[in-house]
């Protein structure tokens, strides 16, 4: 089954870290991706730029509307995601758990949703 | 010929209930048409056992019954073969890998506990589908709406279909957190039948079903937090016979009968807690354990050692600082002589308490132990005011009748 993990983090914080911190947890990610791709796990993950860089997009009545920002305006915001192929999930807990970011902020695991051919 | 009534059916299912249910859950593979199954089951049994007698072999009786009543549905709604044919590979497979039907129910048990669940979700769950209850009756049970109930079981047998969250025992890495949420839930079910209402048939089904589970739990995982959870419900269910007088009404600890107490099972809870100190590191399971083990040991309540239940106290609120836990330190600090410690820390928990009924009955234990009268009456009126339960009512309405005879342990949540 594959599992999106989405990462969540108070983005403030985590711009406001020193480089050596910053620097730290780079390499912890770059152990995890590798670990998750020899593993087989990696179907996709990428970090996001913040959300001030966000644009959000609706359609009403045939018109397109576009905002400067984020969907929500919540505590903690997403900042990147991996998208892994695991047994079960305990398996993806267990991954989710690994992200770097746990540590600071959440992971929300969600199952792909299978459409039926 | 005895009469097979409805209610010797009921209680015989009852008995292998979770056995035939994680049977049927392994062949269907899904929570939902299994439960639908095993309810047909219970209708076709209901219906033929009065005529037949009840079967030997209650579980496989259920499980043809519940199976045959699943491709009936399926014949009528004309789904195809390809389905039933998907099914007698499974049950092939069932013959060859599952020999041991009750790992198939602690297989049940972690689907239904399974982290990713709310623990209140995880309580309906288990009641539900491992045990058997009904909505009804696990609604009167956790004090829920029926309503309510029905949608946290939907939602989350819905989310155990989706997420992944299979019919497997746990992998040996992370078995410490699929079994402490099986612990709590096991913990809670059997507190929710012991201290529930009093005495009920309900509340006995909760008991004997949490020992059960908790039994079954410990013959595939004897670990030692496993093996003191077992021996606390075994030591406050062997007082069972002498908690409840000829009117059905509740004794407390101290009055109790205690020649009509268990002692066999109270000589296993021991064993079992013995072996599971052996490890060292008490969990809060074995420290309360060993609390109900000091009382269930003692012949007379006088003998009561009560220095050694304050030190268990103490370790037991490093794990687990809650308020009612100070409660009872406290009350067992009265009944160690120690007034002058217990008194200053009962006051400060007022904040926290005091809309707790037996929190005022241990008041009125301290004001008594002072030689306040005045303050153990109004402290008495505020716990009858506060109680909820028709016992705890009679017991301190009797205590504020006869004021200069002291009696009962008030406040102490051990009967």
């Amino acid at each position: 089954m594959q599992y999106l993990c989405l990462i969540y983090e108070v983005e403030s914080e985590m711009l406001s870290r020193s480089e050596e911190e910053q620097n730290q947890i780079m390499a912890d990610y770059w152990a995890f991706t590798n670990d998750v791709k020899d593993k087989g796990q990696l179907v996709a993950g990428e970090a996001l730029l913040p959300t001030e860089t966000a644009t959000t997009v609706r359609v009403r009545d045939g018109k397109r509307v576009t905002t400067d920002g984020p969907f929500a305006e919540t505590k903690e915001q997403l900042g990147g995601f991996y998208l892994l192929e695991c047994k079960d999930l305990d398996e993806a807990i267990d991954q989710a758990a690994r992200i770097p970011s746990a540590k600071y902020g959440s992971i929300e695991v969600r199952p792909v949703m299978v459409f039926e051919q | 010929m005895v009469e097979i009534s409805e209610k010797l059916i009921h209680q015989r299912i009852q008995a292998r209930y979770s056995v035939a249910q994680a049977a049927l859950v392994r062949r269907l593979g899904n929570l939902d048409q299994a439960e639908d199954a095993m309810q047909e089951a219970v209708v076709k049994a209901l219906e033929s056992w009065p005529r037949l007698g009840i079967p030997d072999n209650i579980v496989a009786w259920l499980v043809t019954a519940g199976m045959n009543a699943f491709r009936d549905g399926y014949r009528r709604e004309s789904r195809g073969r390809e389905l039933i044919l998907e099914m007698a590979v499974t049950e092939r497979d069932h013959k060859e890998v599952a020999d041991d039907l009750e790992d198939d129910v602690l297989r049940l048990i972690f689907m239904c506990c399974h982290p990713a669940i709310a623990v209140e979700n995880q309580l309906a769950l288990t009641l539900k589908m491992v045990m058997g209850f009904s909505q009804t009756e696990i609604a009167s049970a956790l004090l829920v709406q029926e309503r309510t109930l029905e949608q946290r079981i939907t939602r989350s047998k819905r989310k155990i279909a989706a997420t992944g969250i299979d019919f497997q025992l746990p992998d040996s890495s992370r078995l410490d957190v699929r079994l402490q949420p099986v612990q709590q839930v096991l913990y809670l079910i059997f507190n929710e039948g012991y201290y529930g209402s009093s005495g009920t048939l309900l509340d006995q089904a909760l008991c004997r079903n949490a020992i059960f589970l908790c039994r079954s739990l410990c013959r595939l995982y004897p670990q030692p937090e496993n093996l003191g959870l077992l021996a606390l419900m075994l030591f406050q269910d062997a007082r069972a016979p002498a908690r409840l007088d000829e009117a059905g009404k509740l004794v407390t600890l101290d009055q109790q009968d205690r020649s009509l107490w268990r002692q066999v099972q109270i000589r296993e809870a021991d064993v079992l807690l013995q072996k599971a100190l052996r490890h060292g590191q008490a969990d809060r399971y074995q420290l309360q354990a060993a609390i109900a083990g000091l009382h269930s040991l003692a012949r007379r309540s006088e003998d009561t050692d009560w220095t050694e239940i304050v030190g268990l106290y103490k370790l037991l609120l490093q794990k687990q600082p809650d308020p009612i836990v100070y409660l009872n330190y406290s009350v067992a600090l009265m009944f160690d002589g120690q007034v002058k410690v217990s008194a200053p820390l009962l006051h400060e928990l007022e904040p926290e308490l005091g809309q707790y009924s037996p929190y005022w009955a241990a008041r009125a234990k301290l004001a008594e132990l002072q030689g306040d009268q005045e303050n153990r009456a109004a402290a008495l009126q505020t716990a009858l005011k506060l109680s909820g339960s028709e016992e705890e009512m009679r017991h301190y309405e009797l205590q504020l009748g006869a004021i200069n005879k002291p009696r009962g342990i008030p406040g102490h949540r051990i009967h």
